[in-house]
């Protein structure tokens, strides 16, 4: 155990075993996903136009406004390069689907229907329509396991998207909150703030909506206030998750073979 | 072992896989937390009733898939489900004179003390102290031994497991 913790050695045995054992996951997750099927199948025609349509409209909204990002992102590029600084824009995404089963009560961990042979890699970010869901923890071949950011062991490096104050989330154990470290007692910080990722650490990349903060109080006796936050993402309601791999961080360096490797064909692309 | 008085093992591991499943199987959030440990019921039942058959090995292996399904440090249910089959099967003479009620009792006994192992284990790997909620599948798998047993003896003398 002590090796399993500490090192790499044991993954090839779990790695192996997780394959043997999807079926019992199948099993398991039959009940909810043969429910969500007859809900679908159930629905009416009615129901069914209506959801289109409300789709349709925010698919329009989405494209008007996509329109503006292309030359956003050209004019933002262009002045990047003129300040010899590098950006990445370009990440290629990948949806994966979540298997309803539990897990370790005290762990804010989940299992997706992508596994390395997706491409899907240890540590790499997962998302969702609103926000920063956790990250990868262990891949097998068609199963991985993602950590959450609300477990107590999680930690996301974010920045303040009002004013730039960087900082730490890390987890409560409880879906809806989470706690800013280091956050000394004079910093400007308000009740709903944004909180994006701030690409340190390497993780998780810059920018994504992360958090929203819901507490700010100072505590004039010790060196850091109480800083509470609570997660965009629905974390306790999510059905599926997107993987991203960022295309070369900094084109400074050269691209890691690793993730070279990862580009494999049967990921769907969005690349730019 | 005679492999000619080997019979209807597939019964053995029937119940053992239904068994991960139930560990596994999505329960509301307030039922997750006093989910019985169905498992360890399971092996205790097997390694009682038949001793020659059911052995610390398969306890292992079937403790190890249980922890890649859950996600624990690979290794802490195989070592917590070695040891249920390893003082059943020492004891099995003793406990299976005695009443359900007393082996009930029992049972709760040695479920805290995985939970105690469990949660020493779950020290060294970092995880946060839990509330007093954690020592409660202790009480729900005792109270789930009594059917347990009653269903597993239907099976194993029905489908006559030796």
């Amino acid at each position: 155990m002590v090796i399993d913790q500490r090192f790499q050695a044991t993954e090839p045995i779990r790695a192996g075993l997780a394959t043997v054992l999807i079926p019992v996951q199948t099993i398991a997750d039959m009940p909810s996903s043969v429910g969500n099927r007859v809900t679908e199948t159930l629905k009416t025609r009615r129901e069914l136009e209506d959801e289109l349509a409300t789709l349709k409209a925010k698919q329009f909204a989405y494209e008007v406004r996509l329109q503006k990002i292309a030359a956003l992102e050209q004019e933002n590029i262009r002045l990047r390069r003129l300040l010899d600084s590098t950006y990445s824009l370009g990440e290629r995404v990948l949806i994966a689907e979540l298997i309803k089963v539990d897990m370790d009560p005290y762990k804010q961990i989940i299992t997706i229907d992508k596994g390395s042979i997706d491409g899907v890699t240890e540590n790499q970010p997962m998302l969702d329509s609103k926000g920063v869901v956790g990250q990868v923890l262990k891949t097998s071949t068609y199963r991985s396991t993602g950590l959450l950011i609300s477990d107590p062991g999680h930690s996301v490096p974010v920045q303040i998207n009002r004013n730039g104050l960087r900082s730490i989330v890390t987890g409560t154990g409880a879906y809806d909150h989470l706690e800013l470290l280091y956050v000394p007692n004079n910093s400007d910080v308000a009740v709903g703030d944004l909180l994006v990722t701030s690409g340190l650490g390497g993780v998780f990349p810059a920018n994504y909506p992360v958090a929203t903060i819901t507490e700010f109080t100072p505590q004039p006796e010790r060196p850091f206030a109480t800083v509470m936050a609570k997660p965009l993402a629905e974390l306790d309601r999510i059905r599926e998750v997107v993987l991203i791999w960022e295309e070369a961080l900094n084109s400074k360096e050269p691209a890691s073979p690793n993730a070279a490797a990862e580009e494999q064909p049967t990921t769907t692309e969005v690349a730019q | 072992m005679n492999p000619t008085a080997a019979q209807g093992r597939w019964v053995i591991g029937l119940s053992l896989l239904v068994g991960l499943v139930l560990a596994i199987f999505p329960l509301p959030e307030m039922l997750r937390y006093i989910r019985p440990d169905i498992t360890a019921l399971i092996i205790a039942y097997w390694v009682l009733a038949l001793p020659q058959s059911m052995g610390m090995f398969v306890a292992w292996i079937t403790g190890l898939c249980l922890d890649v399904l859950v996600g624990t440090p690979l290794g802490l249910n195989g070592l917590c489900f070695t040891l249920v089959a390893f003082v059943f099967g020492k004891l099995h003479r003793q406990i299976r004179l005695t009443p359900v009620w007393q082996q009930t009792l029992l049972i709760f006994l040695s479920l805290l003390i995985l939970q105690a192992i469990r949660l020493w284990v779950g020290k060294l790997a970092g995880t946060a102290m839990p509330s007093w909620a954690y020592w409660l599948p202790a009480l729900s798998s005792a109270a789930l031994w009594p059917p347990t047993f009653l269903l597993l003896r239907y099976f194993r003398r029905h489908f006559e497991v030796k």
